[in-house]
């Protein structure tokens, strides 16, 4: 664990975004979590992804739950909102959030212990409503902060570092997400910064619920022999079907392309994904082959990672509520209510 | 009641409860036409502006500047000099992290002096009073028809009862009046344990001995025979032979 802060300096080649700010300008405070933890890696990642997007730091909205990927929202983007609500209920503040106010841009921070377990419930109705926020599982396997229970995602077979097996069938967020109906479901790897930043980047451009199973090793907990979401393991067994590249609207695809090599993603503002199959037989836009391309893997000992699945043609939230374009927290009252005439109306109904 | 209960929580920036009963929103009720007031505002509490944020050297959140208890919050999307994080651990009056006992101990404090600014704020009781009973009852909630059904009754036998319906939590300085100026107080309550009545002695200086319970569970409403019996038994033979 660090002890010592980096120090406020910045160095004069560093390069700015279109907004002129540099990678440090989209920092946060000290970690606290364990050297080599996974978690830092995402976070790293996310900071990178945040200053390629050129967002503004106070537009972004940081939300987590409870344990230790939870605690990393305090370690990113100082100048963005944060709230660090209880255990599993994220999603219901993430929700609000953006009911209020459908401008700004919502990261969620949980992990594999608070959506997948206590958050379960939550995690699912977020994905039914496609509220529009990047979700991200970071997935160590274990409860981690209450240092090294199995958790839901625990693989059938694993041992803990005490050598407890663990006997119960796991649960896949991707799995989960495509049977909900998730709309932009992919899954990474905390040592892959070369994948998980466009995901990152596209997840926040995707318009509606963008949820990244993050595999993230806990070092402390979750790293040795007998564990599915060590390093090793993950190094060795997880493979990228689909490579996704984010492209912002004003920039060129620069790079040439066979035909029938890239599948051409448009998204709702003008930004675009470019989606590269490294095995030809996948296909990102078809929810039931994913489904089961995924668990023909996996019973060969492969697991899966990449843009697994995404639709750009799902009503958000707000396209199913019919929210007025403007805001909600910036419609005035006058207009917003409809007076004692209206309440009027409403009681002649029951006359 | 959702109106006010949303204006105190934004007013207190503390979550507000509406208790209801299952009587009241599951069945159909007779109630004058409901009315709204055209000049009624939204309080939306202490949230500095755009202007007011840039002004400030810096955003402390939890800081009591108005020494009220209460300190002032920002929104997401309007400054970055207003953000600040909501943390699930120990934090001091800045807004920072801390594990120091004393900075934690001032924000607890602060807490404790909000609640009791609380106590300003909430509804106040609904005092129906003679002025010249020493007998009064306390309820909450829907038992009113009962209520007021069974002090019509008690009132027509020669003995008048002051009503205090308490609406709110903390109690308000009127709640403590009521219990003060009363020798004998029916404390009458839908609850097998007699909740409301410890509520009054913990929270008030009320002597145990002035109250008494008419306690209803069978999980029906309220009948205003129950309450009428139950007077009636308390107050005596003394009271009943007057009656007679």
């Amino acid at each position: 664990m660090s002890f010592i802060n980096k120090p406020k300096v910045r160095h004069p080649d560093l390069p700015t975004n279109e907004l002129g700010l540099t990678r440090r300008d989209y920092e946060g405070a000290m970690s606290t979590l364990c050297a080599g933890c996974g978690h830092d890696s995402v976070t790293a990642s996310i900071i990178e992804a945040l200053w390629g997007l050129s967002l503004r730091p106070e537009q972004l909205v940081k939300l987590s739950g409870i344990g230790c990927s939870s605690k990393t929202t305090a370690y990113f983007a100082s100048g963005a909102h944060g709230f660090n609500g209880v255990h599993g209920r994220m999603p219901s503040v993430a929700t609000g959030a953006n009911a209020a106010n459908k401008d700004l841009h919502y990261i969620g921070v949980s992990g594999d212990g608070d959506s997948l377990s206590i958050g379960f419930g939550q995690f699912a109705h977020a994905i039914r409503r496609n509220v529009n926020m990047l979700y991200l599982c970071e997935n160590n396997g274990v409860y981690g902060l209450t240092k090294g229970q199995f958790s839901a995602s625990a693989d059938i077979g694993t041992k803990s570092k005490k050598g407890e097996e663990n006997l119960q069938a796991p649960v896949d967020p991707c799995l989960a997400a495509l049977s909900l109906g998730g709309t932009f479901i992919a899954r990474s790897f905390s040592g892959d910064k070369e994948q998980l930043v466009p995901l990152i980047q596209a997840g926040l451009m995707h318009k509606g619920f963008a949820m990244i199973d993050i595999i993230s090793p806990c070092v402390t907990f979750n790293d040795h022999v007998g564990s599915t979401k060590s390093y090793t393991f993950t190094r060795e067994h997880y493979h990228e079907a689909v490579h996704a590249d984010y492209i912002p609207p004003r920039q060129e695809i620069t790079a040439s392309y066979a035909e029938g090599e890239v599948l051409p993603v448009q998204m709702h503002d003008g930004s675009r994904m470019l989606l590269r199959k490294l095995d030809k037989d996948y296909d990102p836009t078809h929810r039931g082959k994913a489904f089961e391309y995924l668990r023909t893997r996996l019973r060969e000992g492969e697991h899966v990672t990449g843009l697994i699945f995404v639709s750009e043609s799902t009503p958000d939230m707000h396209d199913m509520a019919g929210t007025t374009d403007v805001p909600l927290n910036q419609v005035p009252y006058e207009k917003l209510h409809p007076g004692a005439a209206g309440l009027a109306k409403i009681l002649k109904r029951y006359a | 009641m959702a109106v006010q209960a949303f204006d105190l929580a934004e007013r207190l920036q503390t979550p507000v409860f509406v208790m209801s009963d299952l009587d009241i929103g599951m069945n159909d009720w007779m109630c004058p036409d409901l009315k709204w007031d055209d000049g009624y505002r939204p309080d939306r509490g202490k949230v500095l502006s755009k202007e007011e944020i840039e002004a400030l050297p810096k955003f402390h959140r939890y800081l009591d500047k108005d020494d009220d208890g209460i300190p002032y919050r920002t929104l997401p999307g309007v400054s970055p000099k207003g953000a600040y994080f909501t943390r699930g651990s120990g934090h001091n009056q800045y807004g920072g992290y801390t594990e120091d006992a004393t900075e934690y101990q001032v924000v607890l404090d602060r807490l404790a002096s909000k609640f009791r600014r609380a106590r300003t704020l909430v509804p106040s009781p609904v005092i129906e009073a003679t002025g010249t009973s020493d007998v009064g009852l306390v309820a909450i909630g829907s038992s009113r028809g009962a209520v007021n059904e069974a002090r019509d009754i008690l009132a027509k036998r020669g003995i008048p009862i002051d009503y205090m319906r308490i609406k709110a939590f903390p109690f308000t300085k009127e709640v403590d009046g009521f219990l003060a100026s009363h020798e004998k107080i029916f404390v009458v309550e839908q609850n097998r344990d007699a909740q409301l009545r410890s509520l009054l002695t913990l929270e008030t200086d009320v002597p145990k001995s002035k109250l008494h319970s008419i306690l209803h569970y069978n999980g029906l409403p309220m009948t205003s025979r129950g309450i009428v019996e139950a007077v009636l038994a308390e107050l005596g033979d003394a009271k009943r032979a007057a009656l007679a």
